[in-house]
């Protein structure tokens, strides 16, 4: 139950491991410093018949090794501590690195919550781990010996009872420790079920109350809480036997040390002292193990979050001297993009999400990718923006080949325009420095009222400085959408990726910012994944796609005059109303 | 607020005082096998004459030492079922009292997670007795049991011995409080900072990309773990200094409880041998409150996460229950006359001044762009707001003084966003009409158009469709809330922007389909996709809160209005997403 790979992280804190173990055994030996002072006195007190006056002396030894005990205790607590914290620390600054190196094309979707709560809680979990039960491995073992070496001399039948039990206890230990494991885990999953089921059930309360079953779900709760609470009480007055037996073990010994040794004083082949002196130290010889029993679930816990924490470490990224070895190699001279035989697999699938396209962009041309889901159009997007890297084939700036190594630095030259912009926590104007973190005020609000957002930006509580993001203020799938189109603006680019919202946005939204758009896309070179025909039709080049693969490309009425896929696209949809015909499709009413 | 929370202790006396009392036992035990182990050996070493006279102690450790193992076992086992009972009792209080809050009042918790959380409250408070009661009840006694023992020897040292032992397992808690609280909540807060700020830059990533600002991220979360570290380090010398002191007094209690008694044996008023038994019983009774600090800690979450709760469910019912009923009736026509309403009194109202009338039979279409207050008209028809002025009338009774049984009895509604319960699909539907036979329930699945793919689902209608569905896709779980609605065989029934997740020509059959299956009842059909709405008897237009336009659709298009601009906007979508090639 050691998990190799963070004893590798632990090398960096090893003195202070050695410190907090050592610590411990110091520990162990005040323990046995204060048995022998504890027994002096009683001894000399009881059959010496000495008084108070005489023992002061082994009084005073006595508190400062007391003193010392609870020294001892309080620092290598705080070792140990530092020792987690430290460990904490460098795999969570390792980890947030990863992540960044991942990207986004793996933390999408679902993962999000998984992956953050790995980082945050995972991490958190290695603490009792760390600064308990690693060194609680080690003491286990180390005191017991020390005991052991005290006590061979003064008594070596307990010394022969201690040796045999010992060893029983781990034993034990793991024999049951399993089968406790896989009870506590039931009982977790139990408990996690209930939970869930409450969940759900809050989360359908309207829907419970849409259908008038709301009241009724109270004996549900109850009904399937008592279930629960039997079942699993069957399993776990099994599962506490186990409990029951290392208790017993270790009392039981204790009962025995002190019965063999009555016997022996009676028999007078062991004296007062020494007897009290083994007696004291019984309960603390089994002392560190049972720690270590108790600790055991920690050390499961911990073991289970380090492999995921691990696991998320180890996932192959392409190239990571990436993020040192950042070159500049783009100047904004660049004349051509070139897509060379690319083809992209993602790892589970069966068919490649892009298969050998080639693609020559020239600059200032202006290129529109149609074609139905899963066509790969925002492959070529992750692609051009270095989030992923193509299995096959090569993508060239001029002859520059595109790699992971320069990807942070091609970015530069990029807008990229997602289908829903993320707006990071903290005000309007920390969203828009975003793309241009040292520019002044006048610049920002220039770049907002190009993309229509300034408006109703100035009408917010506090204009600019109003929060967004979580538990900021809502704002509307259009509002959003242009400021994200004012960073955009800010960014000033030479190169322009955007994946056009699909989404219904109001009218005026819709006006807005297809007026900013045109303005956006003067003398760049852009590359749009179209969902509007006023956008196609502004476009030099449209690139059909369909599975992967690039099947016909040309003008608007060219493509339509093929009779091809273009065709049936557009006239499955608005066909009957022939709206498609127009070269000029009817313009947006912009609303007075 | 302590008396809600033992509220959910007291039904359950019987399983409380056994769990209290075996616990106690365990501790005492353990006193007893280390003071008549003591008295064992102390006893021998005056070498009485035979060994019969050492019977009663070497029983007694023998004893002590199997009754401890079996009196903890016992303890484990009362305490956990205790804690199971409790639980339920939380959730089924929680519920009753959250029941009548729901939707409305909960609204008011803008954030998503409000409900996991209370979950996780609930899942809290379930410790409060097993790590908070318990251990103060158990301390309480051994407390009384350790004076009566030493008192056999003498009153003061079992005054002192319980005096020391208040002033540890109180003092030094309060002293960790005193020391840490603050730091505490600065922890708290950092690191609830730290999490968001990691969330929000994952879920950000793509446009931090993009913008190349992975380094300043990266370095701004180092920062803030940094923060959290040096603030934990702090935290980790108060922990240490706990368990310091506890170790102190523990030891320090047998200290001076000796320097009392030796003087007592001078005079001969204890036996030499009972200064065993003193020393192992002062060491051996700090069991009791070692668990002390860390009850106080869980009883300050205990009460954080019931002070949480007890503000959720802190509210009056957003609607007044009725007690009208629309017994027989059918056919009732809605009529709605200068609505007005607003979400809270000191927001803009969603909805001003509306009126249209459904007669029975009728279908009518709503649209509109987002913020419209579209799904306000549902929200008040559902019966989970009262509107603030104008009426809403179904069959002639005011809305308002309608029972919500009767009235959901004549509105059934398809959310926008469904809920699916982790179940089969099945039971699901079967909310609607428990009693519904099985040709019903697969009859309203093919009106949804959800029968052919429940039909491909591994286990057909008994799937388990997951938590909140997750195995299903968006639009297989509007449509199974558009079943559900049919199912429920109501005079109205609504859709609330059904169709988000279909593609316009599913989008069109399943309406014409609807349509058609509901030909003698009363629909209102909400959208802001302007798909096959040729078939409707009205179509209400509406924007920022007003009806902008009522007429068919060949009306509205003829008008150049609002609806005549959103037709031609979705003129100008290619959807090449949605076709089927």
């Amino acid at each position: 139950m050691i998990s190799k790979r963070i004893f590798a992280q632990i090398r960096e804190v090893r003195l202070l491991l050695a410190l907090t173990v050592g610590l411990g055994l110091a520990g162990g030996l005040v323990t046995i410093f204060e048995a022998s002072f504890l027994s002096r006195i009683v001894n000399r007190a009881f059959l010496g018949h000495a008084p108070l006056s005489r023992l002061i002396g082994l009084f005073v030894w006595l508190l400062v090794a007391i003193a010392l005990r609870a020294l001892v205790g309080w620092f290598s607590e705080v070792f140990a501590l530092r020792v987690a914290l430290k460990v904490k620390e460098s795999l969570r600054d390792q980890l947030i690195r990863r992540l960044f190196q991942l990207g986004p094309i793996y933390l999408r979707g679902e993962r999000t919550g998984e992956v953050a709560s790995t980082v945050i809680e995972g991490i958190e979990s290695l603490e009792v781990y760390l600064a308990r039960y690693i060194p609680q491995i080690a003491l286990s073992a180390l005191v017991p010996l020390t005991i052991l070496a005290f006590v061979i001399p003064n008594d070596w039948v307990t010394a022969i009872i201690f040796v045999v039990t010992w060893p029983l206890i781990p034993y034990f230990m793991m024999l049951i420790g399993r089968q406790a494991e896989k009870q506590s885990k039931k009982q977790f999953r139990t408990l996690s079920h209930l939970s869930a089921h409450f969940l759900d059930v809050l989360q359908g309360i309207s829907t419970l109350k849409l259908f008038h079953r709301s009241r009724y779900q109270l004996q549900v709760i109850r009904r399937i809480s008592n279930q629960y609470r039997k079942t699993t009480m069957d399993t776990l007055r099994v599962a506490f036997l186990s409990a029951l037996a290392l208790e017993l073990l270790t009392t039981l010994s204790t009962a025995i040390v002190a019965v063999f040794i009555g016997l022996r004083l009676i028999a007078g082949t062991m004296n007062f002292q020494d007897a009290f002196f083994v007696l004291l130290l019984a309960p603390e010889f089994y002392l560190p193990i049972r720690l270590l029993g108790t600790q055991f679930h920690a050390g499961m816990n911990g073991v289970m979050a380090a492999d995921r924490i691990f696991e998320l470490l180890d996932v192959p990224v392409q190239s990571i001297e990436g993020n040192h070895a950042e070159r500049e190699v783009f100047e904004t001279e660049w004349e051509t993009i070139q897509f060379d035989h690319v083809t992209y697999s993602y790892r589970e699938a069966e068919y490649p999400a892009l298969s050998e396209l080639d693609l020559k962009i020239h600059r200032g041309e202006k290129v529109a990718l149609v074609g139905p889901t899963g066509a790969g159009k925002s492959t070529i997007m992750n692609l051009l923006l270095g989030l992923m890297t193509a299995t096959d084939g090569i993508i060239r700036i001029d002859s520059q080949p595109l790699t992971p190594s320069i990807a942070a630095s091609w970015r530069k030259q990029i807008t990229y325009l997602p289908q829903h912009p993320h707006l990071l926590k903290g005000t309007i104007a920390d969203n828009l420095r975003l793309a241009s973190p040292e520019c002044s005020f006048e610049i920002m609000i220039e770049a907002a009222r190009k993309a229509g957002a300034h408006d109703f930006i100035s009408q917010l509580p506090y204009g600019y400085d109003t929060m967004v993001g979580e538990n900021g203020v809502g704002l509307s799938g259009g509002q959003i959408q242009r400021i994200a189109l004012a960073r955009a603006f800010l960014k000033d680019s030479p190169l322009i990726l955007l994946d056009e919202p699909t989404a219904n946005l109001d009218p005026e939204s819709e006006m807005w910012i297809e007026q900013a758009l045109r303005d956006l896309f003067k003398e760049k070179t852009v590359l749009v994944i179209a969902h509007r025909l006023s956008t196609i039709s502004r476009m030099d080049r449209i690139l059909v796609l369909n599975e992967g693969k690039m099947i016909d490309q040309g003008h608007h009425t060219e493509l339509l005059s093929r009779k091809g896929l273009y065709h049936k696209m557009l006239t499955t949809y608005v066909g009957e109303r022939g709206n498609y015909r127009d070269q000029n499709p009817v313009p947006i009413h912009h609303p007075s | 607020m302590i008396r809600t929370l033992f509220r959910f202790i007291t039904p359950h006396k019987i399983e409380l005082s056994w769990a209290t009392l075996l616990g106690v036992l365990t501790v005492a035990s353990n006193i007893g096998l280390l003071a008549t182990s003591g008295y064992l050996i102390a006893s021998a070493a005056l070498r009485p004459s035979t060994v019969l006279l050492l019977w009663v102690p070497i029983v007694g450790v023998r004893f002590f030492g199997i009754a401890r193992a079996v009196f903890r076992y016992g303890e484990r086992y009362f305490s956990h079922d205790l804690t199971f009972r409790i639980l339920s009792n939380i959730r089924v209080w929680f519920y009753d009292r959250l029941e009548p809050l729901a939707p409305a009042r909960l609204n008011a918790f803008q954030s998503g997670d409000v409900l996991s959380s209370a979950v996780s409250d609930v899942d809290t408070m379930q410790d409060f007795y097993l790590r908070s009661v318990a251990p103060t009840l158990i301390a309480v006694l051994v407390m009384v049991i350790v004076y009566g023992l030493l008192s056999i020897f003498d009153y003061r040292l079992g005054l002192i011995q319980v005096l020391i032992l208040l002033v540890s397992g109180v003092g030094i808690p309060a002293l960790t409080y005193w020391l840490g609280n603050r730091l505490g909540t600065e922890i708290v807060k950092i690191r609830s900072e730290f999490s968001a700020d990691l969330v929000d830059s994952i879920q950000g990533m793509s446009d931090i990309l993009a913008f190349s600002q992975e380094q300043n991220v990266i370095e701004r979360l180092s920062g803030r773990q940094r923060m959290l570290v040096n603030k934990q380090m702090k935290m980790a010398s108060i922990g240490g200094l706990t368990g310091g002191l506890m170790t102190f007094f523990n030891h320090f209690s047998m200290w001076i409880l000796l320097l009392i008694a030796i003087p007592l044996v001078q005079m001969g008023k204890i036996s030499g041998v009972d200064l065993t038994v003193i020393a192992q019983t002062a060491l051996a009774s700090f069991e009791a409150i070692l668990p002390l600090p860390i009850a106080f800690q869980y009883l300050g979450r205990s009460f954080a996460s019931m002070r949480h709760l007890l503000n959720m469910i802190d509210a009056k019912p957003a609607v007044t229950n009725g007690d009208m009923h629309l017994g027989e009736q059918t056919s009732p026509e809605l009529v709605i006359n200068h609505l007005s309403f607003h979400y809270d009194s000191d927001r803009a109202p969603v909805i001003k001044d509306i009126s249209f009338t459904v007669p029975y039979g009728t279908h009518i279409a709503i649209v509109g762009p987002s913020g419209a207050g579209k799904s306000s008209i549902v929200q008040i028809l559902s019966k989970f707001y009262d509107y603030d002025s104008g009426s809403v009338r179904l069959g002639d009774i005011e809305l308002r003084s309608l029972s919500t049984e009767s009235a959901h009895q004549q509105i059934a509604v398809a959310p926008q966003s469904p809920h699916l319960f982790n179940t089969s699909v099945k039971e699901n539907l079967q909310l609607a009409n428990p009693d519904a036979p099985f040709e019903e329930i697969q009859n309203a699945c093919a009106v949804a158009l959800a029968d052919d793919f429940v039909q491909k689902l591994p286990e057909k209608y008994d799937t388990f469709v997951g938590e909140q569905g997750y195995k299903l896709s968006g639009g297989e779980r509007q449509r199974l809330a558009i079943a559900r609605a049919i199912l429920a065989n109501t005079a109205i029934s609504i859709f609330d922007e059904p169709t988000s997740g279909l593609d316009a020509l599913t989008e069109e059959q399943l309406l014409h389909s609807v349509h058609r299956a509901l030909e003698n009842k009363s629909m209102i059909w909400i959208t802001h996709r302007l798909t096959g709405l040729e078939v409707m008897d009205e179509i209400i237009v509406m924007n920022h809160g007003l009806i902008e336009e009522k007429g068919t659709h060949e009306e509205l298009l003829q008008q150049n209005g609002l609806y005549r601009q959103m037709w031609n906007i979705q003129q100008q979508m290619i959807r090449p997403s949605e076709i089927a090639i």
